[in-house]
């Protein structure tokens, strides 16, 4: 997220440099322009650096109280560019933990399959499924027993739920959308979101989304459902891309057919790619 | 994005963040000695609650701080229902047991929305109740300390002084305290003379001045929330022996509880309400709510922060609003800068 808002950032004063000269506003220094005219003023060329003074314990206070450490301010105004900017548009937060188990029902997917109670929210003090078998485990399994990497709130620690995706955050949610991607992929009914799939109703037809058309290829309405917002022709092209470019896989006792894995696949990248806020 | 737009759960979950509240406690009651037997267990949720149901039933937020009755509300997060609650449960130090919930002891009727909530004393107990200012201070008027700037600030020697409190307003070497013998100690007395300096020189100052005139309104309220109705502190001094704490702690006896300078606050109600007649709380509420909509850090922590530029016209329609923040919520979310993205 921070490479994104640095992005931002640069394209902002880039922009604000080239075209938009009103846009940006001075970044929080640890220096300011003298205010007052040196008694034997000295000629400045074109070009050459102003006037600057330490900053009086006046200006130290108005800038603290203008937004706080000016050396933390600086910092994050060249991250995120001019803070009357930056504090209107979107940021990209990390999914709530309650949240990515709501959005993963909604999709079809038994949360909290195994679980005691077994209703959301899941909490600290959920009793978590039984682990079956050393290989793949079920969604449930890997949502409630990475409560804590994918960012459960610590209250007793006396911490909000974070807002950052870590690197473990990350990598546990990729897991997650992985193995919830194969349980999707099952659960189809005649390619189509089963109905306690409750967030993937089609509004053009009223019917379930239908995630695949009868030759694999990907439904906009099933990719529409899966990233929560429309689906644009470019994204289910890449899509369908996907599902034909899969190699089959499993073992012997098991194969997994390279339209299958294709199908898991694509709704493992939709989900972690938009899901994820990287 | 979060979906606080509609759903209760939603609303009781971001004052869960906010507060940094959920779930429960255990802790010592009272001044009793710390054994197994003298814990409580408190509940972490009705503060959020509290805040939550005023959130989503469109109520005046200000009653968050002036509210006297029915502060511990409890929420089925199945069903997404609010019901009332008291905090006041009626038990008591002797007479109760390790499966009594304590409630905060503040009769219904002089309670003050969540300044009297058990569960948010607990969570933030330490020593001088400091931490429970600090809370106040972040979430409620969504700045760090110094929470007080002079328009002109002090040059005291090599340090600057920039709040306006006048010096020697509270405890320190400039302004030493004088105890009565014996302290109250856990479990007995101590005879000591020892007391924190809050020296201006040393930059204790600038915050403390503030958090001094604060603090001594809450300090009956022990590790459980559970209040001394006789008024004698549950809150320790950090000098040897951690004796409970005394006025003289904080402030000499020519000074007041306050909630700014000039805003005195001589009780827990009157301090709610002086909170709640500030618009920096108003525009607080809006800054929260802002950041959550935009899915940006906190204002205090992360330095999230909002200016007035942005923030005064969602200020001025929650306060034309009568502190409706389900109306506030549907306004940013509706906003043209929020759907266009």
């Amino acid at each position: 997220m921070k490479a994104v808002l640095r992005m931002i950032g640069v394209a902002s004063l880039i922009g604000s440099a080239a075209c938009l000269p009103s846009f940006d506003q001075p970044a929080a220094q640890n220096t300011v322009e003298n205010p007052a005219t040196p008694v034997t003023s000295p000629t400045q060329a074109t070009g050459d650096n102003g006037v600057v003074s330490p900053l009086t314990p006046s200006q130290q206070t108005a800038i603290w109280m203008q937004g706080g450490d000016p050396t933390l301010l600086a910092d994050r105004a060249y991250d995120e560019g001019p803070i009357g900017i930056a504090s209107q548009k979107h940021s990209c937060a990390k999914m709530k933990f309650n949240t990515i188990g709501r959005l993963l029902t909604g999709r079809g997917v038994a949360i909290t399959a195994g679980d005691s109670p077994a209703t959301l929210p899941v909490t600290a003090t959920t009793v978590c499924p039984a682990q079956s078998g050393a290989n793949t485990q079920s969604t449930s399994f890997v949502y409630c027993t990475s409560q804590l990497t994918l960012g459960i709130p610590q209250y007793t620690a006396r911490l909000s739920e974070s807002t950052s995706v870590t690197s473990g955050t990350g990598t546990k949610m990729m897991d997650l959308y992985a193995t919830a991607a194969t349980e999707i992929e099952q659960k189809l009914v005649g390619n189509a979101f089963p109905a306690a799939a409750t967030g993937c109703l089609d509004p053009k037809t009223g019917a379930q989304a239908l995630m695949f058309n009868p030759n694999n290829s990907c439904n906009e309405a099933g990719v529409t459902c899966l990233q929560g917002y429309p689906a644009t022709a470019d994204q289910v092209a890449l899509c369908s891309r996907i599902v034909t470019q899969a190699q089959a896989s499993g073992t012997a006792a098991s194969p997994i057919s390279a339209v299958t894995a294709g199908r898991r696949l694509a709704i493992a990248t939709i989900l972690a790619g938009t899901q994820l806020c990287e | 994005m979060t979906a606080l737009f509609a759903p209760a759960p939603e609303k009781v979950t971001f004052w869960r963040n906010q507060l940094r509240m959920g779930g429960q406690l255990t802790n010592p009651l009272a001044d009793l000695a710390t054994t197994a037997a003298n814990l409580r267990t408190v509940s972490l949720e009705t503060a959020p609650v509290l805040l939550g149901r005023l959130t989503a039933t469109g109520a005046d937020m200000r009653t968050a701080f002036t509210q006297p009755t029915n502060n511990c509300p409890t929420f089925n997060q199945s069903t997404g229902a609010f019901a009332d609650g008291n905090c006041f449960t009626g038990a008591t130090v002797a007479g109760s047991s390790t499966a009594t919930n304590m409630g905060n002891n503040v009769p219904e009727g002089q309670q003050a929305g969540v300044l009297t909530n058990p569960g948010f004393h607990a969570q933030y107990y330490s020593n001088f109740g400091f931490r429970r200012q600090r809370l106040i201070q972040e979430v409620f008027a969504c700045s760090r300390l110094p929470a007080e700037i002079a328009s002109t600030p002090q040059i005291i020697n090599s340090a600057v002084y920039s709040a306006p409190w006048p010096l020697k307003s509270i405890t320190s070497n400039a302004a030493p305290p004088t105890y009565p013998a014996p302290r109250r100690v856990i479990g007995g007395t101590l005879n000591s003379q020892l007391y924190v300096d809050f020296n201006v020189e040393q930059g204790c100052y600038n915050c403390h001045v503030t958090l001094n005139h604060r603090a001594p309104l809450f300090m009956a309220f022990d590790a459980v929330g559970f209040m001394n109705n006789a008024g004698l502190s549950m809150v320790h001094s950090t000098v040897t022996g951690s004796p409970f704490t005394l006025p003289q702690d904080y402030y000499p006896t020519t000074e007041t509880t306050a909630w700014k300078y000039k805003v005195p606050a001589s009780t827990i109600q009157e301090f709610g309400q002086a909170m709640a007649a500030d618009p920096q709380t108003a525009k607080c509420f809006m800054i929260r709510l802002w950041n959550e909509a935009y899915s940006r850090d906190d204002v205090v922590n992360d330095l999230a922060l909002v200016p007035d530029s942005v923030i005064a016209p969602m200020t001025q329609y929650f306060m034309n609003n009568n502190y409706n923040m389900k109306l506030a919520i549907a306004k940013i979310y509706t906003d043209a800068n929020f759907i266009r993205f």
